[in-house]
């Protein structure tokens, strides 16, 4: 029994001696099979397809590529962060000036700051081209780190004018103590004969790292920018500058800059002494009104003094509403009518029997902004008028003082009378306001207006939503089929009947033909319809080479229910290129139910908060488009922030977004600010609004 | 026809923030009506009254050199104590507290800006957290407004009066 369990050991340890033996023979063969395999796969692919799949691995994978080699662009930020490394290395090692340029250019869209470092090191590269595009992604990506070398490169002699402003520019981003210092000293050096002037762009970087400074040195300087008289342009950013500080002291320089040469220095000048509000420039004001040749001037004059003080503006704008020239009566009355106050009616109710045609139609229309009633009778007469213009804002003002309760007067004497059909744009215009009111009698007007690309979406949308006949609705996702993107939005909202089948087929269309876009758009209304047989379809572009692909898809899944998703959605974002973040908070924006957002929120409320602020401030933009009462803190910390970045940010996205709920709560914010520039900047943002 | 629309600003795009300006409506009247209705705010007047008793007190005690010494440590005291107080701003109100809501149809001053000047003003009450209209935006007449507001910092009574020396009619809903 020994012996024959023994001889049995014996047999296997060399059956298995004699495959092991085999194996190491065989495996350089095999190692080349491989090889050659995976090499006949790659040499399908095209050179650039080549160093793309290259560049996600071996960092120096673009060290010896030609231009013609190069990736295309969206390819290469379809890696997103994972080219950094190849990009970066092929700013120092690549020989060729184009493919170095392109490189940076990559980089600076791509905005991740792991390529600072050589960023910085390539600022001593030999091309110009190739320091400019270095300069303008340390630009993008500002880092106190980087003061240094930039400074040092603006110090050159040698270096290009273009250069030179290219680094003004960033300095301005780096929002840096030092570089204000430098700022400030290169807006008191006049320039040299012969030399170019840079002090505009000085200004504008240093108004950039506005919030740095001590508030009445930047007023200073801003008085000193006003008092130039070599520069227009300066002068002219020193005025826009005085309107968002308001400082009172800024007066006495703006008061003789509304006789300036430049009529956008004479206007904003204007503009900025009504925001700043001083009862002294009132004087200033009024004294210049019988020399203004201009009717924007006259506008902004009776702007400022209205705001200034009323009592001396009514008794002013009365004597221009009798001016001898029509023009001036004419704006006179316009202006009346944007104060809106009633003080205005007896002077426009007088300008309604002015001899021009024009003062009249400018008077009628600034009655019907004044929300007068008793407007009505002295306007009435002038809905018969001869004229085809006064009669139509005659209607328009009726129906308007008296709540939308004439609007038969619109649809008899501008949509459906014989007048109307010969004057299209009249009919359009009567059209259009009626779909917003809701009357179905112009439904198949509207829809062919908008079918023949004459109107466009905001000219039917509010008419779409409200009305009830499916002819409206199936009419539309017709056009969207068609091709019009812009319906999609509106028809997640009405979910037309064949909505789902329409929407699935186009998604199946556009992935069989690689017809991307239209993949994004039926995903977002597949997302939208919420049908639950579309999710088979999205799951099989699971993984997908494209990141839009996977994110468009990924967000309809997980809009369908699909939790899983989440952990995609948010690698893909990490690893988005900056250029790509707004398009990315759109998506994320369409998100509407509530299950996905919790889902979605802690891990933007995360991100929101880590210190690499391009991403940090996109997911707080996404939360704020969520809910802006919650979201809206996020942004106005930064805007008080220290980092220029961070403000800049704050700002971009808080002018974006223009939810209505968002002014209600940033006239809040103004209300309660004390922090000086944080309060300019809401006031801008709001006046913006407006 | 003079009002200058404004441009989105670009981000990241150097010297943005003055192109924004720049492009910002010029004629904004919402400033307008700003004006005058901070005119009409009231504003706190603290004034400091001793009286005869504590006066004839002092005056036994206090020798002009002291009384300058001592106001010289008041004001050192009180700029000092002014300057590290930080600028007050908005900020969240917790979740876990109360809130209750007006439902009003205002008649507002009739100026343009008028809806802005209001809640401007209203919001200087620290117990109202929203002022919500209702559309047409822009218009003075008739309004319908929600306001949220947080019945542990302000009382509807005071609310509604305020609202009332603000409004120049208002119903409630």
């Amino acid at each position: 029994m020994a012996n024959n369990s023994d001889r049995k050991w014996t047999t296997r340890r060399r059956a298995a001696f004699a495959a092991g033996a085999l194996s190491l023979a065989l495996l350089p063969s095999l190692m080349l099979g491989v090889d050659a395999g995976a090499q006949e796969g790659t040499q399908r692919l095209s050179p650039r397809e080549r160093v793309l799949v290259q560049m996600a691995k071996d960092p120096a994978a673009l060290i010896n590529v030609s231009y013609g080699e190069m990736p295309s662009s969206p390819d290469v930020l379809n890696l997103g962060k994972r080219g950094t490394a190849a990009l970066a290395r092929c700013l120092q090692d690549n020989a060729n000036t184009d493919v170095r340029a392109e490189c940076a250019r990559l980089l600076r869209a791509l905005g991740d700051r792991s390529a600072l470092p050589n960023l910085r090191a390539a600022l001593a590269d030999w091309e110009p081209s190739v320091r400019y595009e270095v300069i303008l992604a340390l630009e993008s990506m500002p880092d106190e780190q980087s003061f240094e070398a930039l400074h040092k490169l603006y110090q050159r002699d040698d270096e290009s004018p273009s250069n030179r402003l290219a680094i003004v520019d960033a300095l301005g981003a780096l929002g840096s103590q030092r570089a204000v210092r430098v700022l400030r000293s290169e807006l008191r050096k006049a320039p040299k004969k012969d030399e170019s002037d840079n002090r505009g762009r000085v200004f504008s970087a240093l108004w950039r790292s506005r919030h740095l400074m001590a508030r009445q040195t930047l007023i200073g300087d801003v008085a000193y920018v006003l008092g130039l008289k070599d520069n227009d342009w300066l002068v002219l950013q020193g005025t826009e500058s005085a309107a968002e500080l308001q400082a009172k002291q800024l007066v006495n320089k703006l008061t003789p800059l509304m006789g300036h040469r430049n009529e956008e220095v004479r206007n904003k000048a204007v503009y900025a002494l009504g925001k700043i509000g001083d009862p002294t420039a009132t004087r200033a004001l009024i004294g210049h009104l019988p020399k203004v040749r201009e009717a924007r001037m006259l506008n902004n004059i009776a702007f400022a003094l209205e705001r200034l003080d009323p009592k001396a503006f009514f008794p002013a704008i009365e004597k221009l509403a009798a001016h001898k020239q029509a023009v001036i009566r004419l704006n006179a009355a316009f202006v009346l009518g944007d104060v809106k106050r009633p003080e205005g009616l007896p002077m426009l109710e007088k300008s309604l029997g002015d001899p021009s045609d024009f003062v009249r139609t400018s008077a009628i229309v600034a009655l019907g902004k004044l929300a007068e009633p008793k407007a009505i009778a002295s306007l009435e007469k002038f809905t018969d008028d001869a004229n085809p213009t006064i009669r139509e804002e005659a209607i328009y003002a009726v129906n308007k003082l008296s709540g939308d309760k004439r609007k038969e007067l619109i649809y008899k004497q501008l949509y459906a009378s014989k007048d109307a059909e010969r004057r299209p744009q009249m009919r359009e215009r009567a059209a259009v306001t009626l779909g917003k009111l809701g009357d179905t009698r112009v439904r198949n007007y509207l829809l062919g207006c908008f079918e023949r690309y004459q109107c466009d979406l905001r000219d039917i949308r509010d008419f779409a939503a409200q009305d009830q006949d499916p002819r409206t609705a199936g009419r539309l996702l017709l056009s969207w089929a068609r091709g019009r993107s812009v319906l999609t939005g509106l028809l997640g909202d009405l979910k037309p009947a064949g909505a789902v089948a329409v929407a699935n087929s186009a998604f199946d269309e556009a992935m069989a033909h690689q017809a991307y876009g239209n993949a994004q758009r039926s995903s977002l209304l597949i997302a939208d319809l919420g049908d639950q047989s579309s999710k088979q379809r999205l799951d099989t572009v699971k993984g997908h080479k494209q990141t839009w692909i996977r994110l468009y898809t990924g967000i309809a899944r997980l809009r369908l229910g699909e939790s899983v998703a989440v952990p995609e959605l948010m690698r893909d974002f990490d690893n988005l290129p900056v250029d790509w973040l707004d398009s990315a908070i759109f998506l994320f924006g369409t998100v509407k139910e509530t299950a996905a957002r919790k889902l979605l929120q802690p891990e933007l409320e995360k991100r929101s908060k880590a210190p690499d602020l391009e991403p940090a401030m996109a997911s707080a933009a996404i939360l704020l488009s969520w809910d802006p009462e919650q979201g809206f803190f996020r942004m106005l910390d930064g805007l008080s922030s220290k980092s220029t970045e961070e403000r800049e940010l704050a700002y971009h996205y808080l002018a974006s977004d223009d939810s209505k709920k968002l002014t209600f709560v940033m006239r809040r914010a103004l209300s309660r600010e004390q922090r000086p520039f944080t309060r300019d900047q809401l006031r801008v943002i709001l006046d913006d609004r407006s | 026809m003079c009002r200058e629309c404004s441009g989105r600003r670009q981000r990241n795009t150097p010297g943005a923030a003055l192109v924004s300006r720049r492009l910002a409506p010029q004629n904004s009247a919402k400033e307008s009506g700003l004006k005058s209705l901070n005119s009409r705010a009231k504003t706190p007047r603290v004034t400091v009254q001793l009286s005869a008793r504590i006066s004839a007190l002092l005056q036994g005690f206090v020798t002009p050199a002291a009384l300058l010494a001592a106001c010289v440590a008041v004001q050192a005291c009180g700029g000092a104590a002014l300057q590290s107080a930080p600028p007050s701003h908005d900020r969240p109100v917790p979740a876990s507290e109360q809130r209750a809501e007006l439902k009003l149809q205002l008649e507002l001053e009739q100026r343009a800006g008028c809806e802005e000047d209001f809640d401007l003003a209203l919001y200087q009450d620290e117990g109202v957290e929203l002022i919500e209209w209702k559309e047409p935006y822009g218009v003075c007449k008739a309004r319908q407004v929600t306001i949220r507001y947080l019945p542990k910092r302000t009382s509807k009574e005071a609310l509604l009066g305020r609202i009332k020396e603000l409004a120049r009619d208002v119903k409630q809903q």
